[in-house]
């Protein structure tokens, strides 16, 4: 008797259930990141007096300067008067998409710091003898600076791109902002990136899980060759 | 004068279907054979789909270790990283609003447009700025004064010149303490790193507030010493 009452119970009612989830789709669909979140490795501000003894290296730095430009620093050792490389802001006219040539940009023209300035003057000090060994750089902001402009900043010290300069010859002259975002990153696989032992570790341990698609996932794309990637903050 | 097309023959339909008398049509019922059932709408194998999808976003929302949720004050700067952030290190997200430490707010930033306070159009609009300064609907914005600040109160000492903002050092004290604990329970062992989830107009002096906040925590002998800032990858 307790049987046949059990199979007249016939299906389950869903739809309280299904209410619940076209609520909760929707909301989770909503709290969801769509771009691709990295992060980037920063030391921390040194405050007051420098540390004794090291080798003795040009301290090398760049400054953000709120309505002015851009300046790369070189302060010898030996206290002598620094070099000062000023870069002023540049016209930038943003493309609709990537595929169009730069010079063909019809967005509305802004005035934006030269990070293009700042990586080709960068590359050419690290061609310098005795700036090949260094991998450090200070990053120095006044206190306005928006987050936005020094995280581009960090982008155009810290590794090479696959040309030594960019916006400088003649066909780029007129927009040189939009070649120096294109390009590519210069890599090369014989790039050993110093690791902690313990996050070399825990990436090998990531790797295996992720099986043979992810590590052929890995292999696809080379380190990227650093130029100064040792970013330490400063405030002016 | 042109022959009017007839009707009957348009529809298609024949016997009960044909339009009535009065002009109106008749909704055409279903044929179903003698003897059978109304059968319910069956949505089993939608739950399976939605069943499914719930499943992924909720194991897609789980495992990012940032948990970034993206609104007009907070947005992320654009950066060409390719680090991807790690799950073992303490979050600090500093919006245009306050400052969050475990997902509680822990120091408010005050924030003025010109001599204006700024409300959340401010922050919707002050966004535009990197991108399209010219844009109609935000009108002269670019061109003010945008400040932002933490409040006096959360500095130490309320003091307005300090670097130190108290209540984030203190929220930070007690994260740290409970990390420790976590990776002594696993086995693992502490790390000190620290990932700043920044909105892409804070200023310098507010980053380097927290990062020097987070510099000063110690907690039996070990601290806070590498800091990660968290970006929206643009190529």
């Amino acid at each position: 008797m307790a049987r046949r009452e059990i199979e007249s119970l016939g299906d389950p009612n869903l739809v309280p259930i299904m209410a619940i989830m076209c609520i909760l789709i929707p909301v989770l669909l909503f709290s969801f990141v769509f771009y691709d979140v990295k992060v980037q490795d920063i030391s921390l501000p040194k405050f007051g007096g420098g540390g004794k003894g090291g080798p003795q290296v040009i301290s090398l730095s760049v400054k953000v300067l709120a309505n002015k430009s851009l300046e790369v620093v070189e302060q010898p050792s030996d206290g002598s008067e620094p070099t000062v490389t000023v870069l002023e802001k540049v016209p930038y006219r943003a493309c609709k998409d990537k595929e169009t040539p730069c010079s063909q940009c019809d967005g509305a023209e802004r005035i934006e710091y030269n990070y293009a300035g700042l990586y080709n003057t960068l590359r050419k000090l690290k061609n310098r003898e005795e700036f090949k060994e260094q991998d450090s750089i200070t990053i120095a902001a006044e206190e306005n600076i928006p987050w936005r402009v020094t995280a581009r900043v960090i982008d155009a010290v810290r590794s090479q791109l696959a040309e030594d300069e960019y916006g400088v010859s003649p066909d780029q002259a007129d927009n040189p902002l939009c070649h120096y975002e294109r390009a590519p990153k210069k890599r090369d696989k014989n790039i050993k990136i110093e690791v902690d032992p313990e996050e070399a570790e825990e990436a090998a341990a990531a790797e295996a899980a992720a099986g043979e698609e992810g590590a052929a996932q890995k292999s696809t794309l080379d380190p990227p060759v650093p130029l100064f990637p040792k970013v330490v903050f400063s405030l002016l | 004068m042109a022959k009017q097309p007839d009707k009957s023959k348009d529809t298609g339909l024949k016997g009960a279907q044909a339009p009535a008398a009065d002009g109106d049509y008749e909704i055409p019922k279903p044929q179903r054979r003698p003897g059978e059932a109304e059968q319910p709408l069956s949505i089993t194998s939608l739950m399976d789909i939605m069943t499914i999808q719930l499943v992924f976003l909720i194991m897609s929302l789980t495992s990012d270790p940032l948990n970034v949720t993206v609104n007009s004050a907070m947005q992320l700067a654009l950066s060409s990283a390719e680090n991807a952030p790690k799950m073992d290190s303490i979050p600090i997200i500093v919006t245009k609003e306050k400052i969050i430490v475990d997902n509680k707010g822990v120091a408010n930033l005050t924030c003025s447009i010109g001599k204006d306070p700024c409300d959340t159009t401010v922050f919707r609009d002050i966004n535009f700025c990197e991108t399209e300064p010219n844009r109609p609907e935000i009108g002269d914005i670019c061109s003010k004064t945008f400040t932002l600040a933490v409040d006096k109160l959360h500095k130490e000492r309320s003091d307005v010149n300090s670097m130190v903002i108290q209540s984030l050092l203190d929220a930070l004290k007690e994260a740290v303490e409970q990390q420790m604990e976590q990776n002594r329970e696993l086995g693992r062992k502490f790390k000190g790193t620290v990932t700043l989830v920044v909105d892409k107009e804070i200023p310098f002096r507010v980053l380097m507030e927290v990062i020097y906040t987070a510099g000063r925590v110690e907690v039996e002998g070990k601290g806070l010493s590498k800091f990660r800032m968290a970006i929206a990858r643009n190529q």
